[in-house]
């Protein structure tokens, strides 16, 4: 238990429209500290829905959700929205960056929400630029450079300020094949060399093939691992 | 730190679509000249229409026999010590005794009701516009001979049919009940440019007046012009702690003329609701450019509150963004209405253009020149600034309290 960073117990969220559709159905789950972990499944299998229902961007029709025991699905608006500053690291499939600011300030923007010291603050940012690479491109605006460099920009904010885990929700979507296995593989690295658990959400051979476990959705449920 | 970082974002929110941010400035911009201009022009005006009303006859403060303002007959006299009365009052430019009564004036051609005022020629001279408004013939003298002297209003000449020179009897009652006449050479015509004087107004020496009604040295009136319009209120309250308040009344001018202060707030009025709609008009432009913006960046503020950002850090943003806007507009309308007023002041808005009986309230020179009040352009700009900024709390906490989830699937 102490080494499962999130839970799952008996998840449901039902999106009311025209009809009820049950995107995630009673799954039950958990995700090791540590681990490079991947939702796969069909499009409308309910990848993206339990990714956000884990980050606490969505709120479960019924069940709970715990990252490091706490069950975020009790949790008020603002509550989640420090929570997630704190504990979770983003990366979307496309526009992940402010395009008002440069790669650096993008970079140090949950730095600043959480208030951290200057001195702190700059030596963080520049570690994470120089282990990405990013040095080039630290002044530039995201409009300025390719969608690879935008999701190397977007992967160094969610980890810059060491979150307990990084939810990535199709990151190579919008990426071609050499981009795309450029980013899964920079990911790969900071999980093996500083312990960064990733859960990745991708229909994509290749990002599958290097995940370290990977669950099966379809129709909301879990069809395979977990 | 992290305000100086959402304050960061909304200039450079502002700067990264010029073309919509210049639209909303010059609205701003455009709607805040129009304000400095059009309260700059009002009180131009208002300020020449109460000094012309003050200049022209009604002086900044008349003393009477009490009750005489309300129902002015000839059995309403005082004698004034004006020495007693105004010794020490340093704010008193100049002061007129004047005798005022109705009667009928005729020539040989015809004869009409008029307004007859007895004057003191040189303390006249001083106190009101009259040497000024002779626009033939001669002023009236002090001397002997030119005690039978008169002059006349230009539309009363027209309509008596007089020729310069011409006698003109004036008939009245004198204060024993008798009849009182006299008979005066027209010197010269007046035009005031209010058309009520020049069509009823006939000015005789003071003397000949009280000697025509048997006066003695009493007299109608005293009218006295000040230094300044500010000096109105502690002036009378130190000449009315001089006199009996039970036998003479001392008036200002918005005492005498209630209608020059009605017509004045009337148009403060008409200026406050140009105001608001100028406001309403500049918040709905800042409003409409905000929505606009903040439609097209949905996935960025859902991205923002994804990793953390408040609801509140997010309208703060975008009332910054919104504040720069009004900021840079109150920049421009300062600048445009400095160009605008640099225009009127040197060419003033000839108000006869408009309307013809414009000199009733304003006097024979119909243009208006702008006067600006240090205070008006602070309210103003004030209202173009918290209209623009305010009106973006809508759109602010749209974006604030947007569904995360949605947001950052709205590409």
């Amino acid at each position: 238990m102490e080494n499962t960073v999130i839970r799952l117990k008996e998840v449901v969220k039902i999106y009311d429209g025209e009809y009820k559709v049950a995107a995630v159905n009673g799954i039950s789950m958990s995700v090791e500290r540590g681990s490079f972990s991947c939702i796969a499944g069909p499009s409308g299998s309910g990848k993206t829905s339990l990714l956000n229902l884990m980050g606490g961007l969505d709120k479960p029709t019924s069940g709970d959700v715990f990252i490091e025991d706490k069950n975020i699905a009790k949790f008020s608006r603002t509550k989640l929205s420090d929570f997630r500053l704190k504990k979770l690291g983003f990366v979307f499939q496309e526009l992940n960056l402010i395009p008002v600011l440069t790669i650096r300030e993008n970079i140090e923007f949950p730095l600043l929400l959480q208030g951290w010291d200057e001195t702190r603050k700059k030596k963080a940012v520049n570690d994470i630029i120089e282990e990405l690479g990013l040095e080039k491109l630290s002044e530039r605006r995201p409009l300025s450079i390719s969608g690879g460099q935008q999701q190397r920009a977007a992967v160094a904010r969610a980890i810059v300020s060491n979150p307990a885990v990084i939810l990535a929700d199709e990151p190579t979507a919008n990426l071609d094949s050499g981009n795309a296995r450029s980013l899964i593989g920079l990911m790969n690295r900071l999980n093996r060399e500083k312990g960064i658990t990733f859960v990745l959400s991708s229909h994509d051979e290749m990002v599958l093939k290097e995940a370290g476990s990977i669950i099966y959705l379809r129709d909301g449920k879990i069809i395979q691992g977990a | 730190m992290t305000d100086k970082t959402f304050i960061l974002i909304a200039w450079r929110n502002v700067r990264r679509n010029g073309r919509r941010s210049f639209l909303a400035v010059l609205i701003a911009s455009i709607g805040l000249t129009t304000l400095i201009i059009s309260n700059s022009l009002y009180d131009g005006f208002h300020e020449k229409m109460i000094e012309n009303a003050v200049r022209i006859y009604m002086g900044h403060i008349q003393i009477h026999e009490k009750g005489f303002h309300q129902n002015p007959t000839i059995d309403k006299r005082f004698e004034p010590s004006e020495e007693h009365l105004f010794n020490g009052i340093k704010t008193i430019r100049a002061s007129s005794r004047r005798v005022k009564f109705q009667a009928m004036a005729s020539t040989a051609a015809s004869s009409q009701a008029v307004i007859a005022i007895g004057i003191e020629p040189e303390k006249e001279k001083e106190a009101s516009i009259l040497k000024g408004s002779v626009l033939s013939g001669d002023y009236l003298g002090t001397s002997e001979e030119e005690s039978r002297d008169c002059l006349v209003g230009e539309y009363l000449f027209n309509n008596l049919r007089m020729e310069a020179g011409e006698k003109l009897v004036l008939v009245s009652q004198a204060v024993d009940g008798s009849l009182a006449a006299d008979a005066f050479r027209v010197a010269g015509v007046c035009r005031t440019g209010n058309p009520d004087i020049d069509r009823s107004f006939v000015w005789i020496p003071l003397s000949s007046a009280q000697e025509m009604l048997g006066y003695g040295n009493s007299v109608s009136e005293i009218v006295l012009l000040l230094n300044r319009a500010a000096d109105v209120e502690h002036t009378q309250k130190k000449i009315k702690q001089r006199v009996d308040a039970e036998k003479i009344e001392v008036l200002n001018w918005q005492e005498i003329a209630p209608d020059i202060v009605q017509l004045i707030a009337l148009d403060i009025a008409m200026q406050r609701i140009l105001m608001t709609v100028i406001a309403v008009i500049v918040a709905v432009a800042i409003m409409n450019v905000m929505m606009m913006s903040i439609q097209e960046r949905f996935t960025e503020f859902g991205i923002m509150s994804a990793i953390g950002t408040r609801p509140g850090q997010i309208v703060m943003m975008v009332l910054w963004e919104s504040f720069f806007l009004g900021i840079l507009g109150v920049a421009g309308g300062l600048i445009l209405s400095s160009a605008g007023l640099v225009f009127f002041y040197l060419h003033g808005v000839n108000l006869a253009s408009f309307s013809a009986g414009v000199t009733k309230f304003i006097g024979l020179d119909t243009r208006v020149f702008p006067i600006l009040k240090s205070q008006q352009v602070i309210i103003s700009a004030f209202i173009v600034l918290a209209s623009s900024t305010l009106i973006s709390l809508f759109p602010a906490l749209r974006a604030a309290h947007m569904d995360t989830v949605k947001a950052i699937r709205h590409i």
